[in-house]
């Protein structure tokens, strides 16, 4: 009889509240977010939280649909003539919304942009373009050449958005990055800061107008919040249900909740300097055999993530089905330590973020406390993103937990970032906290990216990814879960796609 | 008296220069801001050259003069997050700070006055050791458990107010977006506001509890009596404007203070402040929003205190302005 | 002599008698006694040493309290998340904030007492410049001084904390310091130990520093429970003490994650007995008031 009267009460009361609270969302679509929106500046955050909202207001010359496929948006056609030139076939007829059309020199004016440090989070990107010119005198065809051959180039073209040139050179940078003129299937209503984000539908749109007339993006960052904002009715479309929160909504039948596996896998670096202990292999193994990540994930994520026995995702070029986790096993883990040298383990400081990835914080305390079962005392210094991640770049780490997904879908650059011998000159091993290094893999993964042939070159990902794994270069540790949970009433149709992009346009009304 | 209140000006001037160096050396600490601007895949070449273009390779002394000599114009740069004007930003976020700051301080003026009041007047009642017991809850418990009770309470499991935001807003003159004129935005207020005046609620309530129990034993308000005035008139008219003056004095002295702790109670309700605005920049390194902020609220609190002690001193002329 | 003696012996039990009929004091004294008992303790009245994270097993994590379905023994109070034993966290916790409120009231009430008496003693631009860098840091949050302490130390844990809270905390206490000195420097009885030629220091302890005690213990009193309260909200915003040590506020922190999961006991008790320190605090605070309040004083 007693059993959980509360969650009883909860449901109920989600129920008793389905009534909105107010009408102005009846039209529309509202959708909580796990992150504020930090600007309007297209490409001036790298964030997929604002990034997704850049997609509803901009279009990249190519966009993804919802399952993730690179399809053609502002360029009917691309094709990479040779290892440094790719040629676009823009698409003709397309207007901004402010009535300007859509030209060959907004996209090279575009191109141009993002390579300025102070309005673009993709100078990266930027800075790998030699030129951008129109060809044979046809203002509908558009060729960039790169500094150097870079393979995924078109990989990343959905998230580089094409802005207006005679608007935004008009306009000062404070005016262009609160009033933003796009393309694309939605123009914004209001912005309010810290709030929410009104988007209208764009009645021109070259692909037709949108089906939901308005969208409202409504931050909720605090998980609570997030929960209280579904079950009260505040939005239809919760995204980044906290773990903890799934099993009360799923109860809720006027929820209907949505699982995928997330691209972003969650994983442990350890250093391999001379002395330390992580350069003994067998005390890489340990602590790989060392972890219970099926407890982690059933226990602290509530069983709402899968294991990883790689960095990257099935999706991405170089994931390798045949790579195996190491199986829990302490008794071994302890005969591999003694044998390295260690029969009473070590002390290590383990780094990781607290306010970045779902449970982190917690994630850290489990595995210190899975290590400790086998003798290595771990200390756990866990600290907000911005001090953390600082730390990382400055290779200050000695074992840390970090957690990427690629953007661009291709495992040699995520490598060059994350394992890569540190370079400041070749740009390699940024991310490298630990400043792990292996020449043998470093090799591997030069070979890759001079293979232009896709299939071979995934083929050569393929085999960095089996000596990575036998050289305990990472210890994976699972790929999250993206949660949302979705409002049955107004029987929106919504598939959530790879990159947790919500886009409208893609969302349709079921029957 | 002008010489008192130029003395005090100068006064705080000198603090906002102090809250400024203050807080520039705070940002050396903070983390580098350079990582998330440049994206995930940027080079350290590229990062440097970021660095570069926000200045912030240059000498700590030369950063700090520019900062100081740009505030001096009301220019405290973009920020890095938004690529916006950052005063600009904060500034467009402040009327929701304050105006929850005022409903909170409505909350805690009515009930803690009006409570201190009949509790020191029927001390013995039930009702009074309810109360009072009440107030102390409202100080032993961390504004975000009180903020997310609230929440589950009063919006989840008794759906009857809002969860998050501020409602429906009214633009007025010079952009202010209010949330006082339309139910919803009202309805909005309450939760959050609550969570924020309980403290002050509480503080208040002993204050004016303490006072009237003095005033009550006071001979003044015995004569008052003794003549046959009304109980009521003699609590409200008599005892209570004795009472005041403290009162006044420490919500004239905490209502900066409201909007400068507002943090969790805006992170909580999803309030789209300067608080939540803060907590943010504090978590991305946002210099130019953190400056801005702290000077803005500096300017406040060093206003608010010249006021109320210029007040203070017309209310009590033994003060002197020295 | 002995007479004197007799007096002071009489006052000192008449003061008890006054503080035994106060009975919400006594209930206070009662549960701050226990509690810190318990804190002081904890090692040996604890059934888990939380802490050691060799004895924790997260296969024994989220078990409801014992009377609940699903509950069983060891874990009287279930566990947290990590699968350590509520009951033990919270005694280790409260071992943790009651060493963080003790040692944040000390160190600001140190500074703010020795600042406060000196610009009162002292007055002129003393006075003016510290006073005024007192007004400049109550602007800044204690969040956002967390953080620079948490850049400066490289990794959190408790000091950090305290120096966070003292960082601004001193200030109040400068305040009353300060006032009371210049409500009593110009009494006659100051003026005429400097006349017969006592030392500063003479006439400051002497003279000035009884008499503002009062008054400090009552702030002593209630900030120790905001103090307590603060390290809680520090936790909750990520920059508190270390998780795998956690204090009170933090397992307050944590629990509030588990609310919609429906297990309350995670918030619930933890936040009781904080509840129950702050309260009896100020239940203290309150009696303290009173009895130093020279014109509550007659009204029995």
């Amino acid at each position: 009889m007693r059993k959980i009267p509360f969650l009883t009460l909860l449901a109920a009361g989600a129920i008793a509240s389905f009534t909105p609270l107010t009408n102005v969302h009846a039209a529309g679509i509202s959708v909580g977010v796990p992150a504020d929106v930090q600007t309007m500046e297209p490409n001036g955050a790298s964030t997929d939280s604002n990034l997704s909202v850049m997609a509803n207001i901009f279009d990249g010359l190519l966009q993804r649909d919802a399952s993730g496929k690179l399809i053609p948006a502002l360029a009917e056609s691309w094709e990479r003539v040779d290892a440094l030139t790719w040629r676009f076939k823009l698409r003709q007829g397309v207007k901004f919304q402010n009535g300007n059309d859509f030209t060959a020199d907004d996209v090279i004016f575009s191109f141009k942009r993002i390579a300025t440090p102070e309005l673009s989070a993709f100078v990266n990107f930027g800075k790998q373009i030699e030129s951008v010119t129109t060809v044979d005198g046809d203002p509908w065809t558009v060729e960039v050449k790169t500094v150097v051959p870079v393979p995924f180039f078109d990989q990343n073209l959905h998230q580089i958005f094409m802005m207006d040139k005679e608007s935004t050179e008009n306009r000062k940078p404070g005016d262009v990055g609160q009033h933003p003129i796009g393309t694309g299937a939605y123009s914004l209503a209001e912005w309010v800061k810290g709030s929410h984000v009104k988007l209208k539908a764009n009645p021109n749109y070259w692909e037709g107008a949108p089906e939901i007339k308005e969208a409202t993006i409504r931050p909720a960052v605090e998980g609570s919040t997030a929960m209280a904002s579904i079950m009260s009715g505040t939005v239809d479309v919760l995204q980044g249900v906290p773990v903890e929160g799934v099993k009360v909504l799923e109860k809720n039948p006027k929820l209907t909740l949505v699982k995928r596996p997330a691209r972003r896998a969650i994983f442990l670096g350890l250093t391999n300097a001379k002395g330390k202990p992580g350069a003994d292999l067998r005390v890489r193994e340990a602590i790989a055999h060392a972890i219970n990540e099926e407890k982690i994930i059933q226990k602290v994520m509530f069983g709402f993530a899968a294991p990883a026995a790689q960095v990257s995702d099935p999706a991405t070029v170089g994931y390798n089905p045949a790579i195996k986790r190491a199986k829990y096993d302490p008794e071994l883990s302890r005969k591999l330590l003694a044998e390295a040298g260690y029969p009473n383990g070590f002390d290590i400081t383990l780094s990781g973020p607290n306010n970045r990835y779902v449970n982190d914080e917690k994630i850290l305390a489990a595995v210190a406390a899975d290590l400790a079962k086998v003798g290595i005392k771990v200390k756990v210094d866990a600290k907000p993103k911005s001090i953390i991640f600082d730390e990382y770049k400055q290779h200050k780490p000695e074992f840390y937990l970090l957690g990427w997904f690629d953007g661009s879908y291709d495992f040699g650059r995520s490598f060059a970032k994350l394992l890569h011998t540190y370079d400041e000159t070749k740009g390699t091993g940024t991310w490298n906290a630990a400043n792990y290094s292996n020449p043998e893999l470093d090799a591997i993964a030069e070979k890759a990216s001079n293979t232009i042939d896709p299939k071979e070159r995934a083929k050569v990902l393929q085999e960095l990814g089996v000596k990575l794994q036998d050289a305990f270069g990472f210890i994976p540790l699972h790929y999250q879960m993206d949660l949302y949970a979705i409002t049955n009433a107004k029987g929106f149709d919504f598939k959530p796609r790879p990159d947790t992009w919500i886009v409208f346009k893609q969302i349709g009304k079921k029957g | 008296m002008w010489k008192y209140i130029s003395k005090r000006l100068a006064q705080g001037l000198i603090v906002l220069l102090i809250v400024s160096s203050l807080g520039f050396i705070i940002f050396q600490f903070l983390g580098d801001p350079v990582t998330a601007m440049a994206g995930q895949y940027a080079t350290q070449a590229e990062l440097a050259e970021v660095r570069h273009a926000l200045g912030l390779d240059q000498p700590i002394y030369i950063q700090y003069f520019n900062f100081i000599n740009n505030a001096v114009h009301g220019n405290f740069g973009m920020s890095y997050m938004a690529r916006l004007p950052a005063a600009e930003i904060v500034f467009q976020r402040l009327p929701a700070s304050i105006e929850l700051a005022l409903a909170a301080e409505v909350i805690a003026i009515f009930f803690g006055v009006t409570f201190g009041v009949l509790v020191a007047a029927f001390p013995r009642s039930a009702f009074s050791k309810f109360i009072a017991f009440g107030a102390l809850f409202g100080v032993s418990l961390p504004s975000f458990a009180v903020g997310i009770s609230l929440i589950l309470v009063f919006a989840v499991i008794f759906p009857i107010l809002p969860p998050l935001g501020r409602g429906e807003l009214v633009e007025l003159p010079w952009g202010w977006q209010t949330g006082f004129l339309t139910l919803d935005g009202l309805k909005h207020l309450i939760l959050p506001a609550f969570t924020l005046g309980m403290l002050q609620l509480s503080l208040l309530f002993r204050l004016t509890r303490s006072g009237m129990q003095e005033a009550l034993r006071s001979d003044y308000i015995r004569t008052a009596r003794a003549k046959g005035l009304g109980h009521i008139s003699v609590l409200f008219k008599h005892a209570l404007r004795n009472v005041l003056i403290p009162v006044v004095t420490i919500i004239g002295l905490q209502f900066g203070q409201l909007i400068g702790f507002s943090i969790v109670t805006e992170s909580i309700f999803q309030w789209p402040g300067t608080g939540n605005l803060l907590l943010a920049a504090i978590f991305d390194s946002d210099f130019p929003i953190i400056a801005s902020y702290i000077i803005l609220i500096a300017t406040l609190v060093v206003l608010l205190n010249t006021i109320v002690d210029i007040t203070y001193a017309f209310l009590n002329p033994r003060i002197r302005y020295d | 002599m002995t007479n004197i003696a007799v007096k002071r012996n009489s006052q000192n039990y008449k003061l008890l008698l006054r503080f035994l009929n106060h009975r919400l004091a006594v209930a206070g004294a009662l549960v701050l006694v226990i509690i810190t008992f318990c804190a002081l303790f904890a090692p040996l009245i604890a059934p888990q040493n939380p802490y050691d994270l060799t004895a924790i097993d997260i296969s024994n994590s989220l078990i409801p309290p014992i009377w609940e379905e699903g509950g069983h023994a060891p874990f009287l109070l279930g566990t947290d998340v990590q699968g350590r034993d509520i009951l033990s966290t919270m005694l280790y916790g409260t071992r943790i904030s009651m060493f963080v409120g003790i040692s944040t009231v000390l160190l600001s009430g140190f500074i703010g007492t020795t600042i406060g008496l000196l610009t009162g003693y002292l007055g002129g631009w003393v006075d003016m410049v510290m006073m005024r860098i007192g007004d400049s840091l109550l602007s800044f949050s204690t969040t956002l001084i967390a953080m620079l302490f948490l850049g400066l130390f490289n990794s959190g844990n408790i000091f950090l904390v305290i120096f966070a809270i003292s960082f601004s905390g001193w200030v109040q206490y400068a305040r009353t310091m300060r006032s009371s000195v210049l409500s009593v420097r110009e009494e006659d009885y100051v003026t005429g130990a400097r006349v017969i030629g006592a030392s500063h220091m003479r006439v400051a302890f002497r003279h000035i520093v009884p008499n503002a005690i009062s008054p400090l213990l009552v702030i002593i009193a209630i900030d120790f429970g905001v103090v307590i309260m603060l390290e809680s909200t520090l936790s909750f915003l990520g920059i508190g003490v270390p998780i795998t040590e956690p204090s009170l506020g933090m397992m307050i922190a944590q629990g509030k994650d588990y609310i919609y999961a429906n297990m309350w006991y995670l918030i619930l008790f933890p936040g009781a007995v904080l509840i129950s320190i702050v309260i009896s605090l100020n239940l203290l605070a309150d009696w303290l008031r009173d009895e130093v309040d020279p014109r509550a004083k007659n009204r029995r």
